[in-house]
């Protein structure tokens, strides 16, 4: 059986001090959530964009030669300009255990190996919203939200339910419709809190009454079958787990909703604003802290009159694909400048923005074409103390986790390590 | 052994070594984490005696650990702790040594020698060879190896003897003499010595790695140790390794190890630890850097020696494949079954045999693609979204039984249109209004015409910019009318403005006015393709019952239309944003009649409760494209009027609902149950979900407790929902969600295969040919415990292939064996392809099931060999229209013989199959090469690499693509696999990417706008080629011939290992080659009959057992 074995629980129970020899120069380093903690009034919140199939690589990459803060913006990310002081291009990292050319989004925030597992074809871990949500979504009446088009697997993504996976590496699911996300956010319960009380008292019967069965299919099961088994039983308990904080929150109205209904049926760049919008509306009424969007590829550019499918596009050459795969960034950055107008537009009770308490990430597994290295990664907000305004080059192959692990601390989430990471990038820290 | 632990400012522990071992392993701490294992120093958790053996896999991986079968010598003779010291004991030496016998070539180092001499004095002529450098082993010691000359002597399994005595032939005995990897390896007893590098050498191998023919190449050996007595291995996982072949190390000696040896470990990278036996993960990983640094051409550095295209491409074939075999044997099931969830099909069809029920497809809750099949357990995974989707289906899946209970006794109804009543009296509405627009445009343009005439006027056109253009010229002219003298008032012609009259110019009138004058029209209507009556839209009563319904439609066509313009599409008219229409096709339909003599055509669709009540018939066409822009046009610069008429149609109706078949075995528990007076309601309750219950798990009983807590569940809900038939869906839902439905369980024991009992027999081999649950007469036979009679077995196997639901096995399998997922993957250009639509793509993949069908029906002629090559095709009329074949009436498929040279017959010149092979836009072919040597050659290259440098100087220039391509075999990462791709792609370049015929290829040029259209320029095609290593063809009839008949156990073993992993349900591992040989063979005997490997499979132990 794959038990979880988690750390925290591990290292809070570890054994009491005892006398040991002094230790001379070993360096301390706190979380910076000890520091942070106290002063933070106003959440943090994290959100990772993912957009599957890469960017142009001659286009969307600032030269590597013109770091700093004063470098030139490339032609993919001009449309960014007015935002340039307020987000970081880091170039240099990648997901090393990645061999998956199509796969933009599987590994991408969690670095996992496919191949970790003896005995089995495909194995994820933990990603790094997921953390996040572990450790700040008690807080708000959704753990995460995944947000995902009904793009399926036409847009390099490769295999998942969302961007997320959960802590036992299997995929969490997202919703694919604005409408449905508008739905489920926003719109208020219509039965009374006695009904919806007993709604959750008959799950948990629903529950038990599976458990009931499933302990009986339990006997005489091969070790195997018994860990298949054991997929059921985690699930179960998983909902039991939401289930008790549906209760904590059942007493709460569901806030004001910040934006009117969405229409039906927006596909690519009008869905996508019209999640960015929605994304907005999450974070600001506090709904979450966590939200990742596997983002559509193939609607996008139907929606912008190109023939080509995405997976075309990605393997541009001169010609056609490349400008369209040109054109596609320049979409993707105008939609980004776009979303994080809103997210600078949109106040806190204390005056500052919505922007300057999000941690941003953008980007995606696959660099361009079949190249898994140097990852697109653009980070912005001010939710995880990065540094910000900055064109930096990274050692090649820095693990791309490293960056996320930067990111999880600078938001004061107890993390050591994520995915494959081997340290954090200081350069990074502000 | 107390071991404290510090990290991050705070101390943990004590542990012993073994809970750190776990820790490691499970992250908590990690090597560089400091540890006090002394109650003195302080040193890295790494240094702690007894951590290293299972250090992290993932920080460790350069270091030393790593070696496992070349490195171990060493750690046999200095203190380095690890199992390789437990396995080394003298007896094993002994027998180890003997089973080598005269065969050793080795370097071994001075203690190891004494070692030896004294251990196996018995052995005096045991070879053994001093190396005076003091360095160990084989493992790839740069400074020490011998160049290329002397490693071209080393040994091998079959040169051994010769060898042995060269060995002590002069000045060798003062070089490093390597130690073939295998003879260490073989410290187990009754090894099979395996080691194919060259194809040449080895015979014991088992099946799988020996070389089947010369221009394979050279494949990764793969060692099965599964069958070996080893008392040391016996409570491990019994990993096959995979070796990388042995002269490859001159490669990574030359090109590589000047910097990545032990010494100067550049970039933490030591080549020299790297054992070319792939056995572990971290292994697997670190060969996969070494490929990922080659393919990306990180390395050799620029400025250092570089390989030869030749070597390298070799090399890196090798090593590719090699990682593909490791990747394998390390996901190896080991024979094991993991208990399987119903996917997604076989859901489907479960529902449908308990409720009556067909649930759309795109309710269900998907897979997930990990590469492996979808009957796969132990990919088949489950979470809280999962459970509550299901949870959810399962109560959808309840309500659509209802519905469909309700509309039981409902009367049926007939709703017609008859189309001359309504799309042509709007027609003409749409003539007369144009007719008078025009006249008014026309009355404009000659006042225009005369304005523009004047003196005063003269050049306004031009500074305009619009000269012949008047549309544009009303477009632009708004603000610049003053500068127009006597300019006429576009009001004193009907219009508000200038820009209003260009506007809504009617650029389809002349188009309607055509079809307007066309005979028949009253008592019928032309179907138009762009604008105007092309749709001929059902709109029955909005509460017309779920259920199915027949839809009839009275129609003609005209013979001078196109074959391909023969073709209805029933759908339903949902327009989505962007005009693109989402319903279509729901089926296409074969319109044979004429006008005159229309045909009555008849089709049937199922409204579900969700289903929209609203049908619609159109000419076949693209769902989505620029028809207007790419075809429209230039047809009425050249007829006047646009797109030729096609098909008339003179009603459509839809009847229904039709009456049900027998109730499902729900309705049926319903109806042995009715409310009673005698009976309490509550055990009436109690003994509906018990009934179903065990319908639902497959005969098998419920836990009482279970049961109890449903009625609880239905007692609950009946306090809110009132009625007995609203409460009791909630209960039967959450039988619809609990695990002995929704898995197989299969009870089982770890290490000792069960025989299964015949109701589990039923169920595993009703799923396999059915997807679907076993029905009575299988389940009978189990209960009568008959099934595992052989004849009766047999004679069910017949049944059952013979059973419509067979379909869903055939689909299932082909689907997933032929990665035909990529048919889904392109919207086709519909300039360049026009006639490849979605009801296309609908029959060119129903075609390659239909062809498989066939086979598998087919009593005496169903070779699988047909599959390459047949003088037959199984079609319908529309694919028959696709391929230019006459005289295929109707839309259901059937075997047509093919006239002599016809490139059709078999996979090759199928539709699908090309298409897949290109991108929408232009045939791909390499990706036909790649499919065809996956599937058909069963020689699969890797999975395209990440990082290789593409080639894209070539692009957009006057070329044909095997010009274009050619540049593949400059670079060798990219030659080792496109050398064997490439050839046989090019082989089928006569077919375009919709799966037509040609002999030129038409070069695409840049217009004015950037976008590709067809140049004057062509090229005549060559499909002439050799395979890799292989014999020469001329063009695609001798490459499909040499396929046919050179490569048939190739392709019986391929199809054999899909029908495996789809059968067990497990991935295809090197435990099943035995398996899969013994299936063949049988199979072969019967020619290969395709129905015998379905047999095979079902005879089998491995069916038979969990």
């Amino acid at each position: 059986m794959n038990t979880y074995f988690n750390r925290r629980t591990f290292l809070r129970g570890a054994g009491a001090l005892i006398a040991l020899p002094a230790l001379e120069s070993i360096g301390f380093r706190r979380f910076a959530s000890a520091a942070t903690k106290a002063a933070v009034a106003i959440p943090k919140r994290a959100v990772f964009m993912g957009i599957g199939f890469g960017v142009t690589k001659q286009t969307w990459y600032p030269d590597q030669k013109d770091t700093g803060t004063k470098y030139q913006l490339s032609e993919g990310l001009s449309p960014l300009a007015r935002h340039k002081q307020d987000f970081t291009i880091v170039q240099g990292c990648a997901n090393n255990y990645s061999n998956e050319a199509h796969w933009g989004s599987t590994f991408w925030l969690t670095g996992a190996n496919r191949y970790s597992v003896p005995g089995q074809n495909m194995a994820n871990s933990i990603s790094a919203d997921q953390v996040v949500a572990e450790q700040l979504g008690q807080q708000t009446r959704f753990t995460s939200i995944q947000l995902d088009s009904s793009d399926g697997s036409q847009s390099g993504h490769g295999p998942g339910a969302s961007l997320a996976w959960d802590k036992r590496g299997k995929p969490v699911a997202g919703y694919n419709d604005p409408l449905k996300t508008f739905h489920k956010l926003f719109s208020a319960e219509d039965l009374p809190l006695e009904q919806r009380q007993a709604a959750i008292d008959e799950k948990r019967s629903v529950l038990d009454a599976v458990l009931t069965e499933a302990n009986r299919v339990q006997r005489g099961l091969s070790r195997n079958d018994n860990n298949k088994l054991d997929e059921y039983f985690q699930g179960i308990r998983d909902i039991e787990t939401r289930l008790g904080k549906d209760e904590d929150w059942l007493d709460k109205p569901k806030p004001k909703a910040p934006l009117d209904e969405p229409p039906v049926g927006l596909k690519g760049r009008e869905e996508i604003e019209m999640m960015h919008n929605l994304i907005v509306a999450a974070l600001q009424t506090d709904s979450t802290r966590a939200l990742t969007y596997r983002m559509p590829g193939q609607s996008l550019l139907k929606s912008m009159d190109m023939k080509h499918s995405s997976h075309n596009v990605s393997h541009y050459s001169p010609g056609e694909r490349m400008e369209a795969s040109k054109a596609r960034d320049q979409m993707h950055s105008t939609l980004l400048a776009g979303f994080m107008d809103k997210l600078k537009a949109t106040k806190e009770a204390d005056g500052t923005s919505l922007f300057d308490h999000t941690s941003l990430a953008f980007g995606s597994n696959i660099s361009n074409i079949h190249y898994l290295d140097n990852c697109p990664t653009l980070l912005a907000g001010g939710g995880a103390n990065l540094k910000l305004g900055e064109h930096m080059v990274l050692p090649k192959d820095t693990p791309l986790c490293n960056v996320w692990l930067t990111l999880l601390q600078g938001m004061g989430i107890d993390a050591e390590r994520h995915g494959d990471s081997s340290g954090i990038v200081k350069e990074l820290q502000a | 052994m107390n071991i404290y632990i510090h990290k991050d400012g705070n101390n943990y522990g004590p542990y012993s070594v073994s809970q750190l071992r776990e820790f490691l392993a499970a992250r908590n701490f990690e090597g560089n984490d400091l540890a006090c294992y002394d109650g003195v120093n302080w040193v890295k958790l790494s240094e702690v005696p007894g951590i290293q053996q299972t250090s992290d896999p993932v920080l460790e991986q350069t270091t030393q650990n790593t070696r496992v079968s070349y490195a171990t010598t060493r750690s046999k003779i200095n203190v380095g702790p690890g199992r390789h010291v437990a396995k080394l004991t003298p007896k094993s030496n002994k027998k180890f040594f003997i089973l080598s016998g005269a065969a050793l070539a080795s370097i071994c180092i001075i203690g190891l020698l004494a070692y030896f001499l004294t251990a196996n004095n018995d052995e005096p002529e045991a070879p053994v060879v001093i190396s005076d450098n003091g360095l160990d082993d084989n493992s790839l010691s740069a400074k020490a190896s011998p160049k290329s000359e002397e490693l071209a002597h080393r040994p091998t399994a079959q040169k051994n003897d010769k060898l042995t005595s060269s060995l002590f032939e002069g000045d060798q005995l003062n070089s490093k003499v390597v130690f073939p990897e295998k003879h260490l390896d073989s410290d187990e007893p009754g090894a099979p010595v395996v080691h194919s590098d060259n194809g040449l050498d080895d015979n014991s191998l088992p099946a799988k790695a020996s070389p089947k023919s010369e221009e394979l190449a050279p494949r990764p050996t793969v060692q099965k140790n599964d069958k070996l007595p080893n008392a040391h291995l016996a409570s491990e996982k019994l990993t096959p390794r995979v070796v990388f072949p042995e002269k490859h190390l001159d490669f990574l000696d030359m090109y590589c190890m000047d910097c990545h040896n032990a010494d100067s470990q550049k970039g933490e990278v030591n080549l020299e630890s790297l054992s070319f036996t792939i056995q572990t993960i971290e292994q697997a990983e670190n060969w996969q850097k070494v490929l990922h640094v080659l393919n990306s051409k990180e390395m050799p550095p620029e400025n250092k020696t570089q390989p030869d295209e030749g070597l390298k491409a070799d090399f890196l074939d090798d090593l590719s494949q090699t990682m593909v075999s490791a990747r394998k044997a390390l996901s190896d099931s080991g024979g094991k079954i993991t208990m399987r969830r119903l996917n997604k099909r076989d859901y489907q069809n479960t529902i449908k045999s308990l409720l009556g029920v067909e649930l759309d497809k795109g309710i269900l809750p998907e897979d997930g693609n990990s590469g492996d099949f979808d009957t796969v357990g132990s990919s088949l995974f489950m979470s809280s979204d999962k459970f509550e989707q299901y949870l959810k289906l399962g109560r959808h899946a309840i309500d659509e039984f209802y519905e469909q209970r309700a509309a039981r006794g409902a009367k049926p109804f007939v709703y017609r249109v008859e189309p001359e009543k309504t799309l042509n009296v709007a027609l003409r509405q749409r003539v007369k209004r144009n007719d008078d627009y025009l006249k008014r445009f026309e009355a404009l343009d000659a006042e225009m015409d005369k304005t523009l005439a004047l003196p005063e006027n003269k050049g306004f056109e031009a500074r305009m910019g619009t000269k012949g253009n008047r549309g544009q010229l009303y477009r632009k002219i708004g603000s610049h009318l003053k500068k127009l003298k006597g300019a006429p008032n576009p009001k004193d012609f009907g219009f508000p403005n200038y820009g209003h009259a260009a506007k809504f110019f009617p650029q389809f009138a002349s188009y309607s006015k055509h079809y307007a004058s066309l005979p028949h029209n009253h008592t019928g209507t032309w179907i138009q393709l762009t604008s105007g009556s092309t749709m001929v839209v059902l709109n029955p009563p909005n509460d017309m019952p779920v259920g199915t319904y027949s839809v009839r439609i009275k129609a003609g066509v005209t013979n001078k239309a196109p074959e391909f313009r023969h073709f209805l599409e029933l759908g339903h008219p949902e327009t989505v944003p962007r005009g693109e229409l989402n319903g279509f096709p729901l089926k296409a339909l074969h319109v044979t009649g004429s006008p005159a003599k229309p045909q009555l055509i008849e089709t049937q669709v199922r409204v579900n409760k969700d289903t929209k009540r609203q049908f619609a018939i159109r000419e076949r066409q693209p769902a989505w494209g620029p028809l207007l822009k790419e075809f429209f046009n230039p047809l009425m610069n050249e007829n006047g009027y646009g797109h030729a008429p096609s098909i008339w149609v003179d009603w459509v109706e839809i009847e229904g609902p039709l009456p049900q078949g027998d109730p499902s075995p729900l309705e049926a528990i319903y109806v042995a149950n009715p409310a009673r007076r005698t009976t309490s309601e509550l055990q009436r309750v109690r003994n509906i979900l018990h009934q179903f219950a065990v319908q639902a798990f497959r005969k098998s009983e419920p836990r009482p407790a279970f049961i109890h807590s449903l009625v609880e569940v239905y007692k609950h809900r009946l306090a809110i929902d009132k009625e007995f038939d609203v409460a009791i869906r909630t209960p039967l839902s959450m039988i619809l969600a609990s695990p002995r439905f929704l898995f197989m369980k299969e009870s089982g024991q770890d290490g000792v295969p069960r025989a299964l009992d015949d109701l589990e027999l039923a169920v595993r081999l009703s799923f396999f040919l059915w997807s679907s649950p076993p029905d009575s007469q299988l389940l009978e036979l189990a209960k009568a415990k008959k099934l595992h009679d052989p004849v009766v077995l047999r004679g069910q196997v017949d049944r059952l292939i013979h059973d419509p639901r067979a379909h869903h096995f055939v689909s299932g399998l082909a689907h997933q064996w032929l990665d035909m997922k990529r048919l889904d993957f392109f919207q086709f250009d519909v300039g360049r392809h026009r006639e490849f639509d979605e009801s296309t793509r609908v029959v060119a993949r129903e075609e390659v099931y239909q062809s498989i069908l066939h086979l598998l029906r087919s009593k005496d002629h169903g070779q699988l060999q047909n599959l390459l090559k047949s003088d037959y095709v199984v079609v319908n009329g529309l694919m028959a229209a696709h391929y230019g074949l006459e005289g295929v009436v109707g839309d259901h498929y059937r075997k047509v013989s093919l006239p002599a040279g016809s490139p059709r017959g078999g996979f090759l010149g199928m539709a699908a199959i090309h298409a897949m092979g290109s991108d929408g836009i232009e045939s791909s072919p390499v990706e036909r090469g790649a499919w065809v040597l996956r599937h058909l050659l069963h020689n699969p290259p890797p999975p395209a690499p990440a990082n290789v440098p593409q080639i894209s100087r070539l692009e957009g220039k006057p070329l044909t693509k095997r010009q274009k391509l050619a540049a593949h075999m400059e670079e060798a990462q990219c030659a080792s696999c496109h050398r064997k791709m490439d050839p046989i792609g090019f082989g089928m370049e006569n077919f375009t990417a919709s799966g037509k015929w040609r002999s030129r290829e038409i070069l695409y040029t840049k217009n004015r706008k950037g976008q590709m259209t067809p140049s004057k320029t062509s090229f005549p095609i060559n499909t002439s080629g050799k395979l890799h290593n292989g014999p020469a063809f001329k063009d695609f009839f001798e490459l499909r011939e040499l396929i046919a008949s050179n490569y048939q156990d190739d392709f019986a073993r391929g199809f054999t290992e899909a029908l495996i992993e789809y059968g067990l349900g497990r991935p295809f591992g090197f435990t099943d080659d035995d398996l899969a040989s013994e299936i063949i063979a049988s199979a072969k005997s019967q020619n290969y009959q395709m129905a015998d490997f379905i047999h095979g499979l079902v005879r089998s132990n491995a069916f038979h057992s969990k």
